[in-house]
């Protein structure tokens, strides 16, 4: 059977939040690519130290560090960090600082929890942010798990995992693991993409009919984009996504191959019959 | 048989998709299979409705259902306005592609008279 998937992921439950008290809404008013000067007055970056690290929560797959803190309002970083969500095109300005020791970790202080991650997830296991702006779903940077730890009998039981990318925890976290939907290329009937965008408020869709007669739809999506540019951006990206690997899987010689449709962590699936 | 894709179609519901209000569908098909090109009359007269249908076992199947000028729009009696005739061409080039080519963009000759088309999915 030739088929497609769309990776299912597990929320973290218990995650600590390692944001810096104060910051945890940033919204820059102006960020220097050539100086890396970001201005953001209705930050306060008494507790912000050199070496920091400062990402776009919703797609952190560049960050910078802090270089100097210039003023309350004012930092100096060492390069660029990404601001628009991966496959949109409005800039974001929202941003994170993180101490640089507790960035690249993901932790739970509760003991359950811990033995629960120690004995579920392993190195590798794909791991992704909810970011920031919590309804957006189109943030499609996934970190990857370089190391867990476990710690039950010292002064701070709990866990932590180590990801390669700085992740904001103060919202959801997801993991992969084998969560998986795969839906058969040859029962699908038909395929409708949609994309909807009114009143500040936008979706994409795409709507898998499996079967003839008695039949059922698979149903990715990606919602609540708050701007028209990002729909239109990110549609094809999503469209091409799917039918290339529709396409990828019936060319295989494999008679029982599957492709996993890139870019689809994050995605929201549905089932409808 | 192993499946290959007709499409996108593509249908535009509501607004212009240029404006800050859109509500678009782009549509592939199935058409592996025994597909029905035919015309389906809203009344004696009434050929503004032509559909494309992937036949299943229990003889209902995918629809696809073409408006050549409109839902709404004004039609010429008996006329389909050469859309059946474009969708056989259309299957015809699926059915002669390379085994390597599984998704079919449709051809859409300066003859075809639609102003207006609007495309449908439903496996019913």
């Amino acid at each position: 059977m030739k088929t497609i998937s769309i990776p299912r992921y597990r929320v973290l439950q218990n995650v600590d939040n390692d944001l810096k008290a104060g910051l945890a809404v940033g919204t820059w008013n102006s960020f220097d690519t050539t100086t890396f000067q970001l201005v953001a007055d209705n930050s306060d970056f008494t507790n912000v130290q050199a070496g920091d690290i400062v990402f776009n929560p919703e797609n952190s797959s560049t960050w910078a560090e802090v270089v100097t803190v210039d003023s309350a309002t004012e930092l100096t970083l060492n390069g660029v960090f990404s601001t628009t969500i991966i496959g949109g095109a409005t800039e974001l300005k929202r941003f994170s600082v993180v101490a640089p020791a507790v960035a690249f970790q993901v932790a739970t202080s509760d003991v359950d929890t811990a033995q629960e991650w120690w004995s579920t997830y392993e190195v590798g296991d794909r791991i992704q942010s909810q970011g920031q702006q919590s309804r957006t779903l189109a943030n499609q940077a996934v970190g990857t798990i370089l190391d867990i730890t476990i710690d039950l009998d010292g002064p701070n039981p709990g866990a932590t995992l180590t990801v390669d990318m700085p992740m904001q925890t103060s919202n959801e976290i997801w993991v992969y693991k084998d969560d998986i939907t795969t839906i058969p290329v040859n029962e699908i009937s038909g395929i409708e993409f949609y994309k909807y965008f009114q009143s500040a408020l936008g979706e994409i869709t795409a709507y898998l009919y499996i079967g003839n007669g008695e039949y059922y739809r698979i149903e990715p999506q990606v919602f609540e984009f708050k701007n028209r540019e990002d729909v239109l951006t990110y549609q094809p990206k999503f469209e091409a996504a799917i039918m290339n690997a529709i396409s990828e899987t019936l060319r295989s010689p494999w008679p029982d191959s599957n492709v996993v449709i890139e870019g689809s962590h994050g995605w929201q699936v549905r089932l409808e019959d | 048989m192993s499946a290959k894709f007709l499409g996108p179609f593509v249908s535009n519901e509501g607004n212009d998709p240029a404006s800050n209000n859109f509500d678009v569908y782009r549509t592939y098909l199935n058409v592996s299979g025994t597909m029905e090109v035919y015309q389906s009359a809203a009344d004696a007269t009434d050929f503004s409705l032509v559909k494309l249908r992937k036949v299943s076992s229990s003889t209902s199947g995918g629809n696809f259902e073409f408006y050549p000028t409109g839902e709404e729009g004004d039609t010429l009696e008996d006329s389909d306005y050469g859309f059946t005739k474009w969708m056989n061409r259309n299957l015809i080039n699926v059915a002669t592609s390379s085994p390597e080519q599984v998704i079919i963009e449709p051809e859409y000759p300066e003859s075809l008279a639609a102003v207006s088309q609007q495309t449908y999915c439903a496996p019913y």
